[in-house]
Formats: C-alpha cells, structure tokens, sequence
C-alpha cells in the first residue's frame, strides 16, 4: 500500500517537473523568439 | 476566510523555517540549482562559470559571458514556492492530498527555477540589452502566473471534487 503511494507520489513528482519545464519553455519560446529574431536581423 | 489565515500562518512558518535553515537551504536548494543550470548552459554551447566565493552570504556568481548574476535565493523561486507551498496546505482538502499537492510544487519549482536561470543566461549571452526587461518585469510575472498555474493545476486534477471549497 504505502510502495504504491510512494510510486503514485514520485509520478505526481515526474508531472509537476514536466509541468515547470514546459511552462518556462512556453515563455521563453514566446518572449525569446521575437528578440532572437531582432537580433539576427539587425 | 479561514484559507487566508491558513494561508497567512503557513507563510509565516516557512519564513520562519527559511530564516533557521538558511545555510542548509543554501546547499540543498541554491547551489544546485545553480551548478545545473551552469551544466545546461554549457551543454548547450552558452560558456557559463559558476563561482562559489560568495556562498556564506547566500550568494552564486553565475557568470555569461560579460555579466556575471549574483544568484539570490530570489532568484531560484524560492519564496514564490513558499507561496505555491502555503496555498497548497491552506486549502480545505485532506492529508492525501496536501501531500501530493507538495510532491507536485517541490519538483516542479526545482525544474522551473533552473531553466529560469538558463533563460536569463541565454539572454545574458544573445541579447544582454534586455536583461533588465527579463529580470525585473517578465520574470517576475511567470513566477506569479507558475505559482497560479500549479496550484489551480492540483485543485482541478488532484484533489477530489468532494474536498474542494
């Protein structure tokens, strides 16, 4: 019982990293993307 | 009401925990939040050094370049997650839950902060102009909306509707 609210526990862990990586991705794509273009322009 | 107190009290218990554990914090949580992201950024080809002279004031020297970031506990979203952390065990829903709520926002501010730190040494590096636009004002706002995002995340899908307020 408690092996498999440990495993359920280190899922929910594996979510909230993905949850934080793609979150940080979103913004950086969005916000980076228009000034990474401006820089190879000028 | 009584999750703004909670939510108060929770706070105050972290701060207060944050302030006794403060150099402890600084190894588990700061430096290697730093060292990684110094690790990615040199994976990735943007030349980073992490430098550990300031450690016993609570600082790491990230430096990219020409800049060299003094790496706060600010800056690794450390109370952003005390927040995040607060509002979890505030909330009116069971043991169980706060539990998973806590598995969930530990994990996901580590990662987040680290590449919140690779994202300021790629502008560093690439567009050091707007260093300042990234740090003080879009940061800032991601940080605030990641705290919204994770906490409303574990109240839609983690904690059962017959818990929720």
């Amino acid at each position: 019982m408690l092996s498999i609210q440990l495993l359920e526990c280190a899922a929910i862990a594996g979510r909230g990293v993905l949850l934080g990586l793609l979150s940080i991705s979103i913004v950086a794509v969005s916000a980076l993307l228009p000034l990474g273009l401006q820089w190879l322009l000028s | 009401m009584q999750f703004c107190a909670l939510f108060a009290v929770w706070l105050a218990v972290f701060a207060g925990a944050f302030e006794l554990a403060r150099t402890l914090l600084v190894e588990l949580y700061m430096y290697p939040i730093s060292y990684v992201a110094a690790w990615i950024l040199n994976g990735i080809g943007v030349q980073a050094a992490l430098g550990n002279a300031l450690l016993t004031s609570g600082v790491c020297q990230l430096a990219v370049s020409d800049v060299v970031y003094l790496v706060t506990f600010e800056c690794t979203g450390i109370f952003a997650l005390f927040m995040c952390a607060s509002s979890v065990l505030a909330y009116p829903a069971s043991k169980v839950s706060k539990i998973k709520g806590i598995s969930l926002v530990l994990p996901a501010f580590l990662a987040y902060s680290t590449l919140r730190l690779v994202v300021m040494g790629v502008v560093a590096r690439f567009i050091p102009d707007h260093i300042e636009l990234f740090h003080v004002y879009i940061m800032v706002l991601v940080n605030i909306g990641f705290v919204l995002l994770l906490w409303l995340y574990w109240v839609r899908e983690m904690v059962p509707g017959s818990e929720r307020a």
